[in-house]
């Protein structure tokens, strides 16, 4: 049985670095609350904090100080063990696309489903069945090093997507895209939002800002909502 | 189910470094062939020795004084062979002799011809006769170093009082002979005594007896041969079986192999530095990849056992490709430049054929030793990128 879609609920968290003397604040005291089904834009200048936030927000680091709380259970106080199987019910989808370049599209795509136990076979349909509305499918035997940078995104897109994630996370997701290939991922979050799912997206783009339901401007590490 | 799924995934990660996996896999090789090698080697030899103790004597016995062995007067035959009990008595000359511009040191066995053992169905050429006419039979690596054939004029290399000789090789021994002969001269007793000045004299008897009297024979052996001289001087026997022979083999080759094992540990040692070294190739693309996967859900225990899984294939081609080289440096180059290693006197390209056993467990110690290296290379450092937040990895690793 699925579990309900819950909140996440962040509470004067801080992430810094450096040391007591010179201390840098990537994140300086944000609180928030993201409500499931919402998507949330993280926005601001380069170095303000976006992809620190969202890292903390998305269960990928932890904070220096703070609280982040998911489904009544406290993130920053969890095992590893924990961590993981919230990020299996997660989708992350990182800037730098972050694939396995020699492995084939569909291996990059499935890879999520190994530690669940999906079969090859169920692996490679599960794949192709979301690389079908990005337009990949005909590449999904194709090496990711071999792929454009366009094509690359969204195949990290349609891996974040596999599991079907109850919160998407996405970093400048459009950001070295053309027309045609921001148009499939903004197509993608829109089935995702009106799924039910939440997305919280860091981005410049007047499109995805245009999505959103929250808008948070990071400035300095610290985080005012609008 | 889950467990299947990650452990296959150790093929795929094969695939994603394969210069890394080339590279462990030829450490491993390095590392465990030659000690493959040199364990077939240590079984080879004492397989021979076992048959050759086997094939040998039921008795050996030779003179003791000061604690040491002595050799035995060769009238002491008659005596032996008139013993209850007694079959054959064969006495037997075993020395050292320098031989050559360049001194090679050569082991002289004399016994008469009528008591050659099956072995010498290897020689080229023939037996030699009966009296003290210097013919030689001589081992394949004397032979080969002193530059000998069948017919060969051999100068005069011992003192004696009556006069040396020339000597003439009449036999040598084939490389598919058994490993003792390699520097061997072998020819008749009343040579091998003319050689060492020692007319009437012999190293050790050989005595052949009903099965079952080995017992009470040696202690008849002992009280018969036991004198005292007139002057007071004591002259006792030492007699022993192929239990002796067997403990005297083991204490040898357990040192050998003791020492050789001890050589290994250091080879291996070195090898995990090596793999260490080697597993650092590509070390950001795999601090990457482990990033990638703990972002996607994987667990810590699950990358680590995708990681062993990777180790012991890696193990599996490394210990494999291992016994394959150690084989053929066994069997196709007849273990250059290590047999000399274990065989006093081999060259580094031995001219005998040198006797290997390849036997299961040292190629299960082997497949261990190789899982050792392999995963002491990788274990720990996926372990602690594992255990680091995943943004931290993805931001170190670029």
């Amino acid at each position: 049985m699925t579990e309900p879609i819950e909140a996440i609920e962040v509470s004067k968290v801080f992430s810094a670095a450096g040391g007591a003397r010179r201390e840098i604040r990537a994140v300086d005291g944000a609180s928030l609350t993201i409500a499931a089904g919402n998507c949330w834009a993280l926005t601001g200048p380069s170095g303000s904090g976006k992809s620190t936030l969202l890292a903390l927000l998305g269960a990928l680091d932890r904070p220096t100080a703070g609280e982040i709380r998911w489904g009544g259970r406290s993130l920053t106080k969890m095992s590893d063990i924990g961590l993981a199987g919230v990020r299996r019910r997660w989708g992350f989808l990182l800037q730098a696309f972050a694939l396995l370049p020699r492995l084939s599209v569909w291996e990059n795509v499935s890879y999520p489903l190994v530690p669940l136990g999906a079969s090859r076979a169920k692996r490679l349909a599960a794949a192709r069945l979301v690389l079908e509305p990005l337009g990949l499918a005909e590449r999904q035997f194709d090496r990711a090093a071999v792929l454009s940078g366009g094509e690359q995104q969204r195949v990290a897109l349609a891996r974040a997507l596999i599991t079907t994630p109850d919160v998407l996370f996405a970093d400048e997701p459009t950001n070295q895209l053309d027309e045609r290939s921001a148009d499939a991922v903004l197509d993608a979050f829109r089935t995702l939002l009106a799924a039910g799912r939440t997305l919280v997206v860091a981005t410049h783009d007047p499109r995805l800002l245009a999505l959103a339901t929250h808008v948070g401007e990071m400035a300095a590490g610290q985080l005012t909502c609008r | 189910m889950a467990w299947l799924q990650v452990a296959l995934t150790g093929v795929t990660a094969l695939r994603l470094h394969p210069w890394r996996s080339v590279a462990t896999t030829a450490c491993v090789v390095a590392a465990l062939a030659p000690y493959l090698a040199g364990l077939g080697i240590c079984g080879g030899i004492a397989r021979e020795s076992s048959e050759a103790i086997e094939e040998g004597a039921d008795l050996y016995v030779t003179g003791m004084q000061f604690g040491r062995h002595v050799p035995v007067p060769l009238a002491a035959a008659t005596e032996l062979a008139d013993l209850p009990g007694v079959v054959k008595v064969v006495p037997r000359i075993v020395g050292k002799l320098a031989i050559g511009a360049d001194r090679h040191t050569a082991l002289v066995v004399g016994m008469p011809p009528e008591e050659v053992p099956a072995e010498a169905s290897f020689v080229s050429g023939e037996l030699f006769g009966a009296t003290d006419a210097n013919e030689l039979i001589v081992g394949g690596e004397l032979a080969a170093r002193l530059r000998l054939q069948v017919g060969s004029q051999v100068p005069p290399f011992y003192s004696n009082r009556k006069g040396e000789r020339v000597s003439k090789v009449v036999g040598i021994f084939s490389p598919a002979a058994p490993l003792w002969q390699a520097n061997l001269i072998f020819t008749s007793f009343d040579t091998a005594a003319r050689l060492f000045d020692q007319p009437a004299l012999a190293t050790e008897m050989l005595v052949y007896c009903r099965a079952g009297s080995e017992e009470e024979l040696a202690a008849a052996i002992r009280r018969k041969l036991h004198r005292i001289a007139d002057d007071g001087s004591r002259f006792d026997v030492r007699v022993s079986g192929r239990d002796a022979a067997r403990a005297l083999w083991t204490a040898a080759a357990a040192h050998r192999d003791g020492l050789f094992h001890l050589h290994c540990l250091l080879a291996v040692s070195t090898g995990i530095l090596t793999v260490l070294v080697t597993s650092g190739f590509g070390g950001t693309e795999r601090r990457q990849e482990v990033g990638i996967l703990k972002t996607i859900g994987w667990r810590t225990d699950e990358i680590l056992f995708r990681n062993v899984t990777e180790g012991l294939l890696l193990t599996l081609a490394g210990a494999s490709l291992a016994v394959l080289v150690a084989w053929l440096w066994l069997d196709v180059f007849n273990g250059w430049a290590i047999a000399n290693l274990f065989v006093p006197g081999l060259s580094w390209r031995p001219h005998v054929r040198v006797p290997f056993a390849l036997t299961p467990l040292p190629v299960v110690l082997a497949g261990l030793l190789a899982w050792v290296l392999v995963t002491s290379g990788s274990l720990y450092t996926t372990w602690r990128t594992a255990m680091t937040p995943p943004a931290s990895v993805l931001r170190s690793a670029g």
